[in-house]
């Protein structure tokens, strides 16, 4: 936690010292639920347990615009997340975080390409403590507005999970189950249906480590696992284990302005992943967030 | 016999009898003035703000006014990430300032063939004021703020208006004649010219006209918070 704020405070320190702009300082609060009907993202169907949660959501920071024509904007961010699940409470966590965005828009006026980048550190802490850990993301891409309705954007990143560990249960194989990497392609659209809704599909790709849960039964072996440990919020019999995986991800959304700055934002994900011996998981999730900004 | 400033007393006595004279004639001649009371609705029948009416004079008395160069200089202010008002109607050869309200910077920008404008990042009333001296409508944006959008409507005319919530206006003073009244919205879906139709006006008339356009659903940007991940403009 104290990391995050001072990186957070170092950036947004760095940003008023190179620039004396005047920022303007957003901040969206959002509250909601959200359904996933694998969250354990298990593979066999005794091992797939649904699981309904109530999100909350504070992001608030600071947007310079750089340079002399506005293009450039530098955001900074503190974002505070918490979840609360129903059934499997160790699941349950709040992340502290901090986010860095730069954008530079290609030229002057509305309809110019963007180019991003994005980088993010939390600190995520579970009920089960063999999640807690630390997320870090970075990403870089590029924004197009088609026309005055859709905007479609193509962006690359790598992000890294480094986890606390469990004991060691099987001779060779790691605990450190939550200590994953991953590289992720992401391309999507945003379309402008009227003035008051907007429409948005993602699709994603990503290749690197993944963790799911299961039963294990005796006899059984952890073929593939390149770390496995003990998972006591499914269960004293169930292992979760860490395996390289690809997979896809078909997000869609939806946002329906209530005001200048609130939104019902609802969306619906699919993702499917694979293993190197086959189908791994499938899951899929409903989120329902209402978000206000305050400006 | 001189005053403070170096201004001679006859100049001053002769620069009054002119104005009487005028006085004298231009009241009556105001009094003899035509209205139009407009009413603007959309395709469902509900009043339109935001529209712009303008009547062009085709007799040469009307037409010697609209010679006559327009006094004084506009403002559009920028309030709350917002330019303000949304459509401007001016005359062309109007200066326009464009103070900034807000506490942050804008960069304002047209691409518009009627002018082509960009002032650089600014706060308060530091940008000098543009001048509009071609007719034709300018869209503005601000080069940070993508969801704003405004309207500047120069009108070749000095007879014009801008409708209210109620979606009407009243364009008075029109001398008597024959006028070419048109509509303009930023939605309108057909040509501006197909709107125009041909009103006689006499002396002291006071007449009602109401237009019925079609207009696009309205497209502004959005503003608000559209994802729950992030902050920022995209």
């Amino acid at each position: 936690v104290c990391a995050c704020a001072c990186v957070y405070v170092l950036a947004a320190g760095a940003a008023i010292d190179c620039r004396p702009a005047r920022a303007e300082w957003l901040t969206d609060v959002g509250a909601g639920a959200r359904f996933d009907n694998n969250v354990a993202g298990a593979e066999s169907g005794t091992d797939v347990h649904s699981d309904l949660a109530a999100t909350a959501q504070v992001t608030s920071g600071p947007v310079y615009a750089l340079g002399d024509d506005g293009g450039t904007l530098l955001a900074l961010a503190a974002d505070l997340r918490v979840e609360a699940w129903s059934r499997y409470g160790g699941l349950s966590n709040a992340a502290l975080g901090a986010q860095m965005g730069l954008d530079r828009k290609l030229g002057l006026g509305r309809g110019r390409p963007h180019l991003f980048a994005d980088a993010s550190v939390s600190r995520v802490q579970f009920d089960n403590a063999i999640r807690d850990g630390w997320l870090l993301s970075v990403d870089g891409g590029a924004r197009l507005p088609v026309g005055d309705r859709i905007d479609g954007h193509a962006l690359a990143g790598i992000d890294w999970r480094r986890g606390r560990g469990g004991t060691d249960l099987v001779p060779g194989l790691p605990a450190d189950v939550f200590d994953q990497a991953s590289r992720f392609l992401r391309v999507g659209g945003d379309l402008r249906a009227t003035g008051q809704l907007s429409l948005q599909i993602d699709l994603s790709a990503r290749y690197g480590d993944a963790s799911y849960t299961e039963t294990v039964e005796p006899g059984d072996d952890f073929d593939g696992a390149t770390a496995v440990a003990h998972d006591p919020v499914f269960g004293p019999a169930a292992f979760v284990e860490r395996v390289r995986a690809r997979s896809e991800t078909l997000r869609l959304g939806a946002a329906w302005m209530l005001g200048a700055g609130s939104s019902l934002v609802a969306s619906f994900e699919r993702q499917i992943a694979h293993s190197t011996a086959g189908d791994l998981f499938a899951r899929s999730a409903l989120t329902l967030d209402l978000v206000v900004r305050f400006e | 016999m001189r005053l403070p400033g170096g201004v001679d007393a006859a100049f001053v006595a002769l620069f009054t009898r002119i104005a009487w004279v005028v006085l004298i004639v231009a009241v009556p001649a105001a009094a003899r003035a035509a209205e139009v009371d407009i009413e603007v609705v959309d395709g469902q029948g509900r009043p339109l703000p935001d529209a712009v009416a303008i009547a062009s004079p085709a007799n040469p008395g009307a037409a010697r006014e609209v010679a006559r160069p327009p006094d004084g200089t506009e403002v559009i202010d920028q309030i709350d990430k917002q330019f303000v008002p949304y459509v401007k109607v001016i005359r062309a050869g109007t200066w326009v300032r464009f103070p900034n309200k807000d506490n942050i910077r804008h960069h304002v920008y047209s691409f518009s063939p009627a002018k082509r404008f960009e002032l650089p990042l600014y706060a308060g009333a530091a940008a000098p004021p543009v001048l509009f001296d071609k007719p034709g409508v300018v869209v503005m944006g601000c080069n940070i703020h993508d969801w704003m959008v405004g309207y500047v409507y120069v009108s070749e005319s000095p007879y014009f208006g801008k409708t209210g919530d109620d979606g009407r206006t009243v364009l008075a003073n029109l001398p008597p004649g024959d006028y070419a009244i048109r509509i303009w919205h930023p939605d309108l879906i057909a040509a501006e010219e197909s709107t125009a139709r041909t009103v006689r006006l006499a002396e002291a008339d006071a007449r009602r006209e109401a237009w019925k356009i079609e207009v696009k659903p309205s497209l502004k940007p959005r503003r608000g918070p559209s994802e729950t991940k992030g902050l920022g403009y995209h």
